[in-house]
């Protein structure tokens, strides 16, 4: 093989001792799961929002976003699950910055040694402020230490016709979240989604296995092509895809960044407040669309925008993420208690 | 973990010492990644064509395809390099039979261990008699055993966006070619390409590795949404995107089944040997994109069309494709003897 060993990586085993969760933590996230799956089966009808840093650096403002995240979800539990993003892997067009768990120091050389202790520990201390996290599935090798950690995963855009990534999305017990593949076909995406809840044969660690067939895979809608897809009529026709596919736990969770805030081809971070609120106006008269769509999605930090942390001499480490764009926390925290409010007012 | 433990399987060490390569075998695939490479490069001017049946099986008829291409190969060398293809994983549009190594019966239940006896005797096998052999990398992991036998890998339309398929790409010794994507984007197949021949961080066996990036990564182009990709606007387009993003070693193979046989939306595998041609005449009135096209890919078998492995009765295991149609024997040697000769007056 054409590679060069630089050093051996701790093993999943030591990963878990070295930085254990509490067996308290074990138990939220299984909660966690169980409330997730009501969601996307109709018998709980919250919001699911997945929200949080594009990519999960620096650890310090990441977990000031969660202290703030955790107090926010106090007061919206009853309409909303919040899920936080602790997105540690990137996946990217060419080349580039590929997340904390390689390079948790943007700055310096790629150190996966490093990274694995910086994102293991990021992780577990959120799970222990009882935040169920998400992450995209971006390697399938090595997942164990992370993996289990999660209550909601995504397959990304450009991973989601891949058959490894379809077959392990199969192969987990936490909900699973296929996006629309980035020139946006419906359903080829639909076709992940089928794949990922049927059963498959594969290798894992040495081992024949037989998956399970993941029964909570669902459409993440990010837009494809520069084109946005949270339209009414792209809802009614992934609606007709789940039916004519006879799709279990049919649900969408439209993911409002990525090319959904495209604007005149260009990405706008701030729109992503008004494209919530108008997706739930779209389909408030349309009852069978409003059951389909059972969450949002949003790239938010603590501080509105991006910078690059490459030559950049004073680089923000208060909460301005690195890779795209995002919403600051106050736009976030008054998005999430709007939405509270009109879920409430919509019940009276 | 949402699965269940059918049984463990055996090792690479163990497969590998199960069924070894001779030295002599090791040898002739360092052999054919230099002429391959050196093809790439544009120091060899042959074309390269990956020519076999869609799927390696049954092993029997994928045998016997290798002698007859054995066989013709001393005709054909001093214009062509012949890689065949066997192919022991295959993508699927949703689910379905995923090949040898799942499933070496596809009539009874999935074994892997027999699986993976059954693709590395069969491997083994055509190496020996001197062919050099291509697969699709479908899966990353467990590898080892079938991905240095390899003379030739393809990463498919469906991963060739995927980053972990892009990094394991840019970490094997191989020559490798990476299909557009399936809705066709030249565009991030470049992109592709680009990431592969780029070196990478990343975890592979238990330790942190720095791939080198393989500089051999190049385009394969199959068509998409049932559209072929063929035409020399279509090479244009990748001239200017080889130049824009500095790719080493720009090169194309034109698979010229998948999408780029398609007719009015139907699959016509017997168009495979004029698809040729008509890229050649193309070249010809182009001639100074002529140096990009570096080969061809051809499915083709011991018969021609398919079968439903499913539903035959009885079952042909005389070479009859159960995935993909193939153009049978006869005309692939006709087609390789004419390309053999078109390619020697060219030059």
């Amino acid at each position: 093989m054409a590679y060069e060993i630089i050093k051996k990586v701790p093993t999943s085993e030591e990963i878990i001792a070295k930085i254990p969760l509490s067996a308290e933590g074990y138990a939220n996230i299984e909660r966690h799961h169980q409330e997730i799956e009501d969601i996307l089966s109709g018998k709980d009808d919250r919001l699911l929002m997945i929200v949080g840093p594009c990519s999960a650096w620096p650890s310090d403002a990441v977990l000031e976003y969660a202290k703030r995240l955790k107090e926010l979800n106090d007061k919206v539990a009853d309409k909303i699950k919040l899920i936080m993003r602790v997105y540690i892997q990137k996946p990217r067009t060419a080349k580039g910055w590929t997340g904390p768990i390689n390079q948790p120091d943007p700055l310096a050389t790629p150190d996966i040694e490093a990274g694995i202790w910086y994102c293991r520990e990021l992780m577990v201390k959120v799970v222990e402020m009882e935040l169920p996290i998400a992450d995209e599935c971006l390697f399938t090798h090595n997942a164990r230490g992370f993996q289990e950690l999660l209550s909601w995963v995504a397959i990304g855009a450009r991973s989601t016709e891949d058959q490894e990534h379809r077959i392990f999305a199969s192969s987990l017990e936490c909900p699973v979240g296929m996006k629309n593949p980035t020139h946006g076909s419906l359903k080829i995406a639909i076709n992940s989604i089928l794949a990922a809840q049927h059963n498959h044969y594969v290798v894992f660690d040495g081992y024949e296995v037989k998956t399970s067939g993941n029964k909570f895979a669902h459409l993440v809608l990010r837009g494809g092509a520069g084109v946005t897809n949270y339209d009414v009529e792209s809802l009614t026709e992934v609606n007709e895809l789940f039916k004519k596919n006879d799709i279990v736990n049919p649900a969408v969770i439209v993911d409002v960044s990525h090319d959904n805030c495209m604007i005149n081809g260009v990405k706008d971070h701030n729109a992503q407040y008004d494209i919530v609120l108008n997706v739930l106006d779209s389909i408030k008269d349309k009852p069978e669309l409003r059951k389909l769509v059972k969450g949002f999605m949003l790239e938010s930090f603590i501080k509105e925008g991006r910078q690059n942390a490459e030559n950049n001499p004073n680089i923000d480490l208060g909460g301005l993420s690195i890779t795209d764009p995002c919403l600051s926390w106050e736009r976030t925290e008054k998005l999430i208690l709007n939405l509270k409010e009109s879920l409430s007012d919509n019940e009276q | 973990m949402g699965y269940r433990v059918v049984k463990k399987l055996p090792t690479a060490d163990e497969i590998i010492a199960a069924m070894p390569l001779s030295e002599a075998g090791y040898k002739s695939i360092a052999k054919h990644h230099e002429e391959i490479q050196a093809i790439l490069r544009g120091d060899d001017n042959r074309l390269i064509v990956v020519v076999g049946p869609c799927s390696a099986w049954p092993d029997t008829a994928v045998l016997e395809y290798a002698k007859r291409l054995k066989a013709l190969e001393s005709k054909v060398s001093h214009a062509i390099k012949l890689v065949m293809r066997v192919y022991i994983q295959k993508p699927r549009t949703i689910k379905g039979w995923t090949g040898p190594v799942n499933q070496p019966n596809p009539l009874e239940a999935p074994d892997i261990g027999a699986g993976a006896i059954y693709c590395r005797k069969l491997m083994v096998n055509v190496v020996e008699m001197g062919l050099p052999i291509a697969d699709e990398a479908l899966f990353t992991h467990n590898a080892r055993g079938f991905i240095e036998l390899l003379s030739w890998v393809a990463i498919g339309a469906r991963s060739s966006e995927d980053q972990e398929h892009r990094i394991f790409a840019s970490g094997i010794d191989c020559p490798v070619g990476i299909k557009n994507p399936t809705h066709g984007s030249l565009k991030i197949g470049v992109n592709s390409v680009v990431a592969a021949q780029h070196s990478h961080y990343i975890v592979l066996d238990g330790n942190e590795v720095e791939t080198d990036g393989n500089k051999y990564a190049h385009i394969v182009l199959r068509g998409s949404n049932d559209q072929p990709n063929y035409s020399i606007e279509n090479i244009i387009e990748l001239s200017n995107l080889f130049a824009k993003n500095e790719v080493s070693n720009p090169a194309i193979v034109i698979d010229v089944s998948h999408d780029n046989c398609m007719v009015n939306g139907a699959k016509d595998h017997n168009q495979q040997p004029n698809i040729i041609m008509q890229v050649l005449d193309q070249l010809d009135a182009n001639p100074e994109y002529r140096h990009l096209v570096k080969g061809f890919m051809v499915e083709s078998f011991i018969k021609s069309g398919k079968q439903n492995a499913e539903t035959a009765n009885p079952i042909d295991l005389g070479g009859l494709s159960i995935t993909d149609p193939c153009i049978g024997w006869e005309d692939t040697e006709k087609m390789l003897l004419a390309l053999s000769e078109r390619i020697i007056k060219r030059a």
